[in-house]
């Protein structure tokens, strides 16, 4: 297993929590108030190794694998964003966190907006990071349109990935190559998604289950338009980061943000593709740091 | 003789499932046959043109997830939320599948009769759940070479080594992964294991069938739902008592199931004849279809004393 180390130089902590049913793998570093940390699609905690010594000084950082990814249990169900809320939820009581601060990328912010719609008077903060919901645009940007296919950000994975059985038997056997090139088509910078990212994702997806588990996040589609649409009728009541890069999602993450909170401030990091805290970690962790530390 | 294609059929049912099925003969003297696992409709290939010959209306539907009929899987489009709502399954639970076998019948067939409903292994746990779900349209049914979810003999023969997959079946993910691409010798495993002459199965066809994505998915998530099947048939038991239509028992002359086949029937239904077909281990209907014939249509008579 990849291992990296806080500020000091010391390795981070792995652990394994039981909450909500399932098991789940986590790694922690640093001291100061919790800030949780949400992978996305097809990634693990490992996604933010650059940026979480960045973070330790500050922040009791505490990154864990979403159920069915990485070294997390992957069950039959419960892929939708408001079980993966609980998950997270129940993660954070179980280590002792009754307040935190929430963060993430891709699907990862999906699921931290989720947390912080689950849990609005445990959630500090919240940074959302270069993604559209369910219901808000995903599947706008996915369909078979004359627009979006000469986009540089056409999105054909989402029903691609919705269909039962075909894309697990299609890519297993394949992932290094799916994944690699899919990643990289997202980025402004290839060269950041590096072997050992590549290497860390496709041990997790072969495994048995592993394909199936990314893919359920898709099929869980429209129970996630519900709870979407369900929540949005209450705005958020902590302050919100949306931050997104200049080649991928971009200003779309600030709109998606702003129908479901009036105090969201905009973040837009040059020379950035999709995979943020691998092309620029540190501009990142500047980015979160001056939102998390910051007087509101 | 009529080519079996020309006698295949394809039903939109309200539960959400495109069934495909074989129909041959006309008439109100329904027979259902319901296949088993590794295997689907073409498993009655031989014996759908003699029973039609005897007389009979038979269907031969692939069920939920096999062969040609679609295979659906957890909540696809479904709107829940996962709070208020248990997660829905596939619906591979056998009392969920014979709802699918029930509107075949009589929403998208038009038919009116009670049928004779015959299942073989898996599809005679199917059969079972049928006529515990439908009786009043159950004239007659059959099972055989399957321990039936809900019997103290299933809860006995789980755990025999031979029965090794009802265990393997029910881990999530790992036997999906272990057979992808090595389906047609898992298939020949239970083929050459179970049978009296295995080269009366079809590997070639049935490992066709099963290498369609999702096919071994699905019959995986047969046996994971047999927890479920055996508290559905404790609880319609409970209910509504044993069944009293008359009930066949069917086995292979040499069979793991030879000595458990009238106990198990007995569990379930009052009114139970068994019979053995000679020169056969389980598989049935292809190591000896002329036997079989014979036999159902030889109990079918007698049943009602014709």
């Amino acid at each position: 297993m990849l291992d990296i180390t806080d500020h000091t130089g010391a390795p981070v902590r792995h652990g394994r929590a039981t909450v909500n049913g399932v098991r789940l793998h986590y790694v922690t570093a640093g001291s100061g108030p919790a800030l949780v940390l949400l992978h996305g699609v097809p990634k693990t905690w490992y996604y933010w190794h650059r940026v979480i010594p960045l973070l330790t000084e500050h922040f009791t950082v505490i990154a864990p694998d979403v159920r069915g990814f990485g070294d997390s249990a992957r069950p039959e169900g419960g892929y939708d964003m408001g079980t993966i809320a609980e998950d997270i939820g129940g993660l954070l009581t179980e280590l002792g966190h009754e307040r935190f601060a929430v963060a993430g990328e891709d699907w990862g912010a999906a699921f931290a907006y989720a947390v912080a719609a689950s849990f609005p008077e445990r959630v500090t903060k919240l940074s959302y990071g270069e993604m559209l919901l369910p219901g808000f645009g995903l599947e706008d940007w996915s369909a078979l349109t004359a627009d979006n296919v000469k986009s540089s950000h056409f999105l054909w994975h989402v029903g691609f990935f919705h269909v039962p059985d075909f894309p697990e038997m299609l890519i297993s056997g394949r992932e290094e190559v799916f994944w690699s090139t899919w990643m990289k088509n997202e980025t402004y910078n290839p060269a950041a998604i590096t072997p050992d990212c590549v290497a860390e994702w496709v041990r997790c997806s072969s495994a048995p289950g592993g394909l199936r588990a990314i893919f359920e996040v898709y099929r869980a589609t429209f129970t996630n338009i519900a709870l979407d649409e369900r929540w949005a009728q209450t705005p958020l009541p902590m302050p919100v980061l949306a931050v997104a890069s200049e080649h991928f999602i971009g200003q779309e993450t600030r709109r998606q943000m702003e129908r479901v909170s009036d105090d969201v401030q905009y973040v837009e990091l040059a020379d950035c593709g999709h995979s943020m805290a691998l092309e620029r970690p540190d501009a990142l962790a500047d980015v979160m740091r001056d939102f998390f530390l910051k007087r509101h | 003789m009529t080519a079996l294609a020309e006698l295949s059929g394809t039903a939109l049912l309200e539960t959400g499932v495109r069934m495909h099925y074989y129909e041959a003969g006309a008439g109100d003297d329904v027979l259902v046959l319901l296949h088993g696992w590794p295997e689907t409709s073409w498993q009655w290939r031989h014996v759908i043109p003699l029973f039609a010959d005897a007389g009979y209306h038979v269907v031969a539907p692939d069920y939920r997830g096999a062969g040609n009929t679609s295979r659906p899987r957890l909540d696809l489009g479904r709107a829940v939320d996962p709070r208020v709502e248990d997660l829905p399954s596939g619906g591979y639970t056998k009392w969920a599948m014979a709802e699918d076998i029930h509107q075949l019948l009589h929403d998208h067939l038009g038919l009116t009769a009670p049928a004779f409903v015959l299942g073989h292994d898996l599809g005679g746990q199917l059969a079972t759940a049928y006529a515990l779900r439908y009786p009043g349209d159950t004239r007659a049914m059959g099972y055989g070479e399957a321990p039936l979810p809900g019997t103290e003999v299933h809860d006995r023969m789980k755990n025999d080594p031979t029965l090794f997959h009802f265990a393997f079946h029910t881990i999530l993910d790992l036997p999906e992964a272990l057979t992808a691409g090595r389906e047609r010798w898992y298939l020949q495993h239970f083929y050459d294991k179970l049978g009296f002459r295995p080269t009366a199965v079809d590997t070639d066809h049935f490992a066709t069938a099963y290498a369609e994505p999702g096919a071994m998915r699905a019959g995986f998530d047969l046996y994971r739902a047999f927890e479920q099947d055996a508290a559905d048939t404790r609880a319609a038991l409970a209910a509504n008592g044993k069944l009293t239509m008359p009930v066949l028992g069917l086995h292979g002359q040499v069979s793991l199931f030879s000595a458990v086949t009238e106990e198990m029937g007995r569990e379930v239904a009052e009114n139970v004849t068994v019979e053995s077909v000679p020169r056969s281990g389980h598989w049935i209907a292809e190591e000896n279809p002329d036997a079989l014939v014979e036999i159902v249509t030889r109990f079918d008579r007698t049943t009602k004393g014709r």
